[in-house]
């Protein structure tokens, strides 16, 4: 049973315009906490801010910054699940965890950067590692406004969500390259409480929601370690890792290879097209589990959609998995290349996906 | 293999560590620079060079032990390592869940969408979700175990 | 990063399940540790085997090792109670040097380089690796063998190097590495590869 509030664009009940002052004050504080550079703050912007852009910085530094506990239902074509989920943040620290409350017995405890991924019911342990960001080239647009270029950013109605009020967000997709989102911004801390993925024809294909949430309450840090201390002998670890990646034969990185001797690697490819308002975020070479050879990725987003491409050496590996797939928001293409297989993933239609994925050009063997 | 060289003296500079451990770990020819380099030392410095062979048997010993430690986090919480500051789209606080356990390459064939079933899809969906939760809007960014695996049996890896 | 907080880094990694990382550290201490502990145990049949213990034991207790102290002394430790417990099963006792702090004893043993107890076996392969080592030195150029030895023998940093080489650090850096790899090409022979090495 929702509480929908109708109200005519541009007439504001006297409660609905004071919040928009404290979020105004509130978004002009959290830029200055978010450090020079980042961010113009709105009142100098050249663009105007609008409610709903104010309301998703809000939402964008509330989920970064707020320490919270609940549990939420995950949905997506047709599964559902539910985790509980504490995340605490303070000046001495980010950890989280989340905890599987059906299906297979599974746990993800992150600590700073550190990921550990705990599958209980099959005794394996997965190391790995978050990317922070640091050294990166800036994925995500500086301003508000970029997004706008190719999602159109409304503020729709306050509903109730996670006992909660909250404000609607519609990032509604300009062109059909993209899904549209909307995520549900809890009124008092900001934090995404619900958020949608919507296809080109209306259907939801993705959604979480909170159904039992607190925020900003005292949490002991135990909440967010794993929940066994012990007994974890004779468990399985498989470790992988991330590192940021340039193309080989750039850099300096590549240049001190060239140096001291070390064979270049060949190059590998990249998508001559991609979707409108996408570049390049983020290129990592990762070591996954049972691969002998690590996998290049490049990761593409247009502030908030995002695709990635593998280029794994082993080109074996994908015989006879060639094709397209999808489930919820995230598709995938899976092709095999000369000597490499390459593989296209994202939250993105399968028409993008396909256009991405032909472009990426014949590839140099070895 | 410079940068192994400074390495092991303690000389190399504190942002290329962690890359040259894991390359280190990663390529033979530099283990075995490692390896020899540091026998180098040991001669130079006068501790007798036996049988090559200690890390081969301590190699298949190792492999026989039960893994030492899962990390334990210490009551407090770890300094965050600064992040990169965002733009709007950065809704999301980091989690995750596996497509599916670990071992287990196919799904079910009960499984009811026909989507994405396919075992190599679902692997690289997981890796780039298990990337991607940065840039995703809303936390967090669940990626779920295909339905009706139950407790799987611990598939050999 | 220094010397100590690279092996804290092969520590962390260890810790987290990165049994490599531990291997590495094994290859960097084998031997160091085994000849101190040669001098406990002197059956020189049984010593590589009380040093795989010590090692095993070392990390088995990986959880315990906090950083507060360098890994080498917190490994010497371990190593010593490993030799100890030996003894002690073997109904003998240890010799009275055991408890002296492993800067001295690393000090002490530059005096007792005859004492270490080896087979012949071991003797012979010690005496080879050796001898090549000294003439590959010998083919080397002045600065490359002078700035190895600096770095090894004498334990200079780059830095301290460079002043007394007269020369920028990253020549230093060069030419030690240059050096290692001119005595690694002779001994390769001796020591096999990797993949003669079965890792």
């Amino acid at each position: 049973m929702k509480r929908m509030s109708v109200r005519a664009a541009g007439s504001l009940s006297p409660a609905v315009s004071r919040q928009r002052r404290l979020v105004h004050a509130g978004a002009l504080l959290l830029l200055c906490t978010l450090g020079a550079g980042t961010f113009r703050a709105p009142a100098a912007a050249a663009a105007p801010a609008t409610d709903a852009q104010a309301w998703l910085v809000r939402a964008s530094a509330a989920a970064r910054t707020a320490s919270y506990s609940g549990v939420y239902v995950y949905t997506c074509a047709g599964i559902t699940e539910t985790a509980r989920v504490t995340r605490l943040r303070n000046a001495s620290g980010d950890a989280e965890r989340i905890e599987s409350l059906d299906g297979t017995r599974r746990e993800v405890v992150r600590r700073g950067d550190e990921i550990h991924y705990f599958f209980v019911d099959s005794k394996t342990v997965r190391v790995d590692r978050r990317v922070s960001g640091r050294g990166f080239p800036d994925f995500l647009p500086q301003d508000p406004s970029t997004l706008a270029a190719h999602y159109s950013i409304e503020a729709g109605p306050v509903d109730r969500a996670a006992g909660r009020t909250v404000q609607v967000i519609r990032l509604r997709a300009r062109d059909g390259s993209r899904y549209t989102q909307e995520i549900w911004a809890d009124q008092q801390s900001g934090l995404p409480v619900k958020r949608r993925v919507i296809d080109e024809r209306g259907d939801i294909i993705e959604q979480f929601v909170f159904t039992e949430l607190t925020v900003g309450e005292r949490l002991s840090p135990r909440q967010a370690m794993p929940s066994r201390r012990t007994g974890y002998a004779g468990w399985t670890v498989e470790n992988s890792s991330v590192e940021e990646a340039r193309q080989p034969g750039t850099g300096p990185l590549a240049q001190a290879q060239a140096k001291g001797g070390d064979a270049a690697p060949a190059p590998f490819p990249e998508p001559r097209m991609l979707p409108p308002g996408f570049r390049k975020v983020m290129q990592v070479s990762r070591t996954l589990p049972g691969h002998d050879r690590p996998v290049m990725q490049s990761v593409y987003s247009d502030g908030l959609a995002t695709l990635s491409v593998f280029v794994d050496p082993d080109v074996a590996r994908v015989a006879g998995h060639e094709g397209i797939s999808q489930r919820g928001a995230v598709g995938v293409i899976t092709r095999a290349a000369g000597d490499r297989a390459v593989i296209t993933v994202g939250e993105v239609p399968a028409a993008t996906l396909r256009k991405v994925a032909d472009s990426i050009g014949p590839l140099a063997s070895r | 293999m410079k940068d192994v060289s400074a390495l092991m003296d303690g000389e190399l500079e504190r942002r290329r560590v962690r890359s040259t451990i894991s390359r280190l770990e990663g390529q033979d020819e530099l283990r075995d620079a490692w390896a020899t380099f540091h026998v180098i030392r040991d001669a130079l410095q006068g501790n007798a060079v036996g049988s090559s062979r200690f890390i081969e048997k301590f190699h298949e010993r190792l492999e026989q032990e039960p893994l030492s430690v899962v990390p334990r986090w210490r009551a407090g919480l770890p300094r965050a390592r600064a992040m990169a500051l965002a733009g709007v789209a950065v809704l999301l606080v980091a989690g995750m869940f596996a497509w599916m356990s670990p071992g287990e390459r196919v799904p079910p064939a009960t499984f009811v969408d026909a989507g994405l079933s396919d075992s190599v899809a679902i692997e690289y969906a997981m890796a780039h979700r298990q990337l991607v939760p940065a840039f995703v809007a809303g936390p967090p960014a669940h990626v779920p175990a295909a339905p009706g695996t139950g407790a799987t049996a611990g598939s050999a890896r | 990063m220094s010397d100590r907080e690279i092996d804290h880094q092969l520590v962390l990694r260890a810790q987290r399940g990165d049994k490599l990382a531990f291997e590495l550290l094994v290859n960097k201490y084998e031997r160091k540790l085994q000849r101190l502990l040669s001098r406990l145990v002197r059956d020189p049949a049984e010593v590589e085997d009380v040093t795989q213990e010590a090692f095993i034991k070392a990390y088995r207790a990986l959880p315990t090792f906090r950083g507060e102290s360098a890994f080498y002394t917190w490994l010497y430790r371990i190593g010593i109670n490993t030799a100890k417990n030996y003894l002690t099963a073997q109904g003998r006792k240890a010799p009275a040097t055991v408890d002296i702090d492993p800067e001295d004893a690393e000090a002490a043993s530059e005096n007792e380089l005859a004492r270490d107890s080896s087979t012949p076996e071991q003797e012979m392969m010690s005496r080879q690796v050796a001898e090549t080592v000294n003439a590959a030195m010998d083919a080397l150029p002045e600065e490359l063998r002078s700035a190895i030895m600096l770095r090894e023998i004498e334990g200079m940093s780059y830095d301290e190097i460079a002043a007394i080489m007269n020369c920028p650090i990253g020549t230093v850096r060069s030419r030690i590495f240059r050096a290692r790899e001119a005595i690694a090409e002779q001994l390769r022979p001796l020591l096999g590869t990797h993949k003669d090495r079965r890792w």
